[in-house]
């Protein structure tokens, strides 16, 4: 009965318009983000530039992140991004006392004079060096640097940041991801052709465009399952067709359960074609550039990348709507969706995945950042598909429930809208 | 007019108090989101652009929901009273509505020591909500379906942010932030556009 | 295994309203009427039977197996609600054809079903019409024709012939007669004449209790010798109205012919009549609410 049922909601789904609408609006997404991307080649020597790279090395970290805050906390004005929004914070009188308690402790700086000093300093410097122009304008800036405070280590170091993150707010430049990544240097031939033997050989070439792939993908797809979701929930209802359904043997199981396998497929599936565009690019570079690639990285990052994030919108989809009979749906997830993406806009580079519904790497390097993340990652997404589960095992539950007459949530909250909104 | 003001009222108390409690929550939950204190022109357009006009999208399109059900529909489309003049009154409405929220809201901004051209970013911010919300409208109208007019805006506003101006051109919603504004007239006429042809498709298909 | 419908002390609630009072009925295999006026409990009854309701108080039983177990009687039970469709965008043979599915029936199973089933409610020329083109009438078959996919041994249809035209109808009555020569069909309506025609046993129900159980024939019984009709003018019928129950009137120029009850003769004028269904359900009614006086 499940396979049968399977395959009718599958034929189901490609017969409806929201479907289509999803697919066209994935390709959409994909060429206009991804289509002429082309894939890296090989760096020469002697180029200009090659770009520019985190730095791990504690003591330019706490320099640059040391001198930020300086110059933040003598212009008595924090700029953090709590959800990816800008947000100015201004401090009250015993959070500024506080603030100036680590400045000294961290960098020996004592009170706003002595920040003053080192900031005009500085200013001054960038005009001479002739970074900043007459009026003031920057033109190349090199951002101000603060030695940390003798003897302070890397560890202390971070508890005060962690410190300040927390009386600000929050996503603020001293919280952990951002500060590990505040240290930019510029990269020489050697570390750029060493990002390129990364993606070659221990991507495989294929392996940080699946990613890319992923980043861009992640984001619709983010979104996108709650609209099929939704509508699927609710043509039984507008059909007329519940009571004629509910009374089937068929178990409330075997209907949510095929229902919802037919739905995840079926938008895993336009993701899985399209990728094949992006895996033929690689295939016709590698062949030229005679390296070998790996041949499944675009399914295996579709299914464990994507698949999850797929499932849990799907599901959560499902579950109001069983539980509400309405479009309510949408808009949680459009909220969820919301708060995601422009929370996720500080952690782009990849590495960073925490507990993202749409985990970012927009860019097919910094394998070691992937790596590194990695555990976290898995974590996440094991997290995801396991709500997903839970939230579609209680669609189950309220389904069978609202089949034997019970948690007939609508008619209560629209009890009275029903015959009164005739005007 | 008292009949008028009569649709209006079954509106207010009936169709929409859940809707507009979403974009109640909307506004206030903003504070705790992003930066509401002492912004400049740009980050101000960006608050109102990006956040607050979305609220648009929450109150247009559920202006056809009441008749969602066919039996109603035909009930309804019986009655003396065209039912293009009921939609119409609905959604002049919910325009005020959002329209007195913006303002509640830009109010707030400015007590905040943001500064903009407040009169200016008004209008805009509506002319956007009226775009999306029109977005909405329409292809609700087109399909018959309340998903469909959710989805319809929500991907604008997304490609909007994704691929920016580049394929929007004249309809790009996030404009002010860059300190253009003639893309609002071009949002606003096409939004009117849109709600108007939307209502029409709506009476037309009974 | 037992084949009939056993309900005992049934109340059922919603919120502060009682929808059935203490009902218990014993329904065996043919054609039960449940008659009543709109809103009397037909459909609550109906939906408590069919597993759509859970029961508030009292026990349900559906050939031995009751309704707390509900996967246990979906198996055996058919049911046509009053209001429903099906997705307009499927053909007649795919409707159908998803929910033989969702009743469990195999591959050939339901191709041999849907075949023989549409050729009974004539609707084989239509198997691949759109649900969204078919006429009230067409629809109304298509759902008798659903009901009965799964060959259950009992079939609940509620107001099967509302909005359907005097042919359908006859047509429709004939077809549900038909299936329940083997199992037992439970049909509500507040159509008098869909029961005269059909149905053995019935059951009346007012305000959520069975003011009367029984057979037809023991239902007209109940008027005999109390059936009245009279040619009178238009101003005597109010007066008639007052003191007796008026169950049908013919208009014939300024007088009206006009049927009614009363326990012996009222005038010289008034004819005795054979009772019908008509009278005794009037006649029920009124002695549940009491005769006008």
């Amino acid at each position: 009965m499940f396979g049968r049922l399977f395959v009718k909601e599958c034929k189901q789904t490609v017969k409806s318009l929201v479907y289509w609408v999803i697919v066209l609006i994935l390709i959409f997404d994909f060429t206009s983000q991804l289509g002429d991307t082309e894939i890296a080649r090989k760096p020469e020597p002697g180029q200009e530039e090659y770009g520019y790279k985190s730095s791990h090395d504690p003591e330019l970290i706490m320099k640059s992140v040391l001198g930020e805050l300086t110059e933040e906390y003598y212009r008595e004005s924090y700029t953090t991004y709590p959800i990816g929004f800008y947000k100015n914070v201004t401090l009250n009188e015993e959070d500024d006392r506080r603030i100036a308690g680590i400045l000294k402790e961290a960098a020996g700086i004592d009170g706003r004079e002595a920040a003053g000093q080192m900031v005009e300093d500085w200013y001054a410097l960038q005009q001479e060096t002739g970074t900043l122009g007459a009026a003031g304008e920057e033109i190349h800036r090199e951002p101000l640097k603060v030695d940390p405070a003798e003897g302070l280590t890397y560890e202390r170091f971070g508890e005060l940041m962690d410190e300040a993150d927390e009386i600000l707010g929050g996503g603020s430049d001293y919280c952990k991801e951002y500060r590990e990544n505040s240290a930019k240097v510029a990269m020489t031939y050697e570390d750029a052709l060493e990002e390129y033997k990364t993606l070659t050989e221990k991507d495989r070439l294929t392996g940080g465009y699946a990613r890319l792939f992923s980043d861009y993908m992640v984001i619709f797809l983010g979104i996108l399952p709650v609209f099929l979701s939704v509508t699927r929930g609710l043509r039984d209802r507008r059909a007329m067709m519940q009571e004629l359904i509910y009374t089937r043997r068929c178990s409330s199981f075997t209907i949510v359960v095929s229902r919802y396998l037919a739905m995840t497929v079926m938008l895993v599936l336009p993701v899985l074609i399209i990728s094949l565009v992006p895996y033929l690019n690689c295939v016709e570079y590698a062949q030229r550039a005679q390296i070998s690639i790996d041949n499944l990285a675009f399914v295996k990052y579709t299914f464990g990348w994507l698949f999850p994030t797929i499932m849990v919108v799907t599901a959560a989809g499902m579950f109001l709507t069983e539980l509400t009979d309405t479009a309510v749906a949408v808009l949680v997830q459009g909220a969820w969706w919301f708060v995601t993406v422009f929370g996720g806009i500080g952690r782009l580079g990849g590495g960073m995945y925490g507990w993202s519904l749409a985990p970012r790497h927009n860019t097919e390097l910094n394998w070691q950042g992937f790596h590194d993340g990695f555990a976290q990652l898995a974590a996440n997404r094991l997290f995801y598909t396991a709500a997903a589960l839970i939230l579609t095992g209680l669609s189950v539950l309220v389904y069978s429930q609202k089949r034997k007459g019970r948690l007939k949530i609508r008619g209560k909250i629209l009890a009275n809208r029903k015959s009164k909104s005739e005007a | 007019m008292e009949r008028y003001w009569q649709i209006e009222k079954v509106n207010l108390k009936h169709n929409i108090p859940l809707h507009a409690a979403v974009c109640l929550l909307v506004l206030l939950v903003s504070p705790l989101l992003l930066g509401v204190e002492n912004l400049g022109e740009q980050d101000s357009a960006k608050v109102l652009e990006i956040y607050v006009a979305l609220i648009g999208i929450v109150l247009i399109p559920p202006v056809f929901l009441p008749e969602q059900d066919h039996d109603i529909r035909d009930l309804v489309f019986t009655k003396y009273i065209d039912s293009r003049i009921v939609y119409l009154i609905r959604l002049v409405g919910n325009l005020l509505l959002l329209a007195l929220m913006l303002g509640i809201y830009i109010g707030m901004l400015r007590h905040n020591e943001c500064e903009f051209p407040a009169g200016k970013y008004f209008c805009g911010t509506l002319a956007e909500m009226l775009f999306l919300g029109g977005l909405g409208l329409f292809f609700y109208g087109l399909s018959d379906n309340l998903v469909i007019g959710y989805m319809v805006p929500i991907v604008y506003y997304i490609t909007a942010f994704g691929s920016g101006s580049k394929y929007l051109q004249m309809f790009y919603p996030f404009s002010m932030a860059r300190g253009s504004y003639h893309e609002k007239v071009w949002l606003l006429a096409a939004g009117a556009l849109l709600v108007s042809a939307g209502i029409w498709i709506r009476c037309k298909k009974r | 295994m037992s084949t009939t419908i056993k309900i005992k002390h049934l109340n059922q609630y919603y919120g502060r309203k009682q929808a059935l009072k203490d009902v218990s009925l014993t329904i065996r295999t043919g054609m039960f009427g449940l008659l009543g006026r709109n809103g009397a409990g037909k459909t609550t009854l109906m939906k408590v039977i069919a597993t759509l309701l859970p029961k508030s108080e009292g026990t349900v039983s559906v050939c031995g197996r009751s309704t707390q177990s509900a996967g246990e009687v979906r198996k055996i039970v058919g049911y046509l609600p009053q209001e429903f469709s099906m997705y307009p965008n499927m053909t007649v043979y795919e409707a159908m054809d998803y929910l033989g599915v969702l009743s469990g029936l195999g591959k050939a199973e339901r191709r041999e079903r849907i075949k023989e089933l549409l050729e009974r409610v004539n609707l084989t020329d239509d198997r691949r019409k759109k649900v969204k083109a078919l006429s009230g009438g067409m629809k109304r078959r298509l759902g008798i024709a659903q009901a009965i996919l799964h060959d259950p041994k009992v079939l609940i249809v509620d107001e099967p012939t509302a909005g359907l035209d005097p042919e359908e109808r006859v047509r429709f009555r004939n077809l549900l007669c038909e299936i329940a020569e083997d199992r037992i069909v439970i049909l509500s309506t507040h159509i008098v004449g869909d029961i005269e025609a059909t149905c053995e046993d019935i059951a009346v129900l007012d305000e959520g209790s069975v003011i009367y159980q029984g057979t037809v024939p023991d239902l007209v019984s109940m008027t005999e010798g109390k059936v009245y009709s009279a040619q009178i003018s238009k101003r005597e019928l109010e007066l008639l109205k007052k003191d007796y129950i008026v169950t049908s009137m013919l208009t014939l120029g300024n007088n009206v012919m006009a049927r009614f009850l009363a326990e012996e003769k009222p005038f010289s004028s008034a004819k005795l009549c054979e009772a019908g269904v008509e009278d005794a359900y009037m006649y029920l009614m009124h002695m549940e609410r009491g005769i006008p006086e």
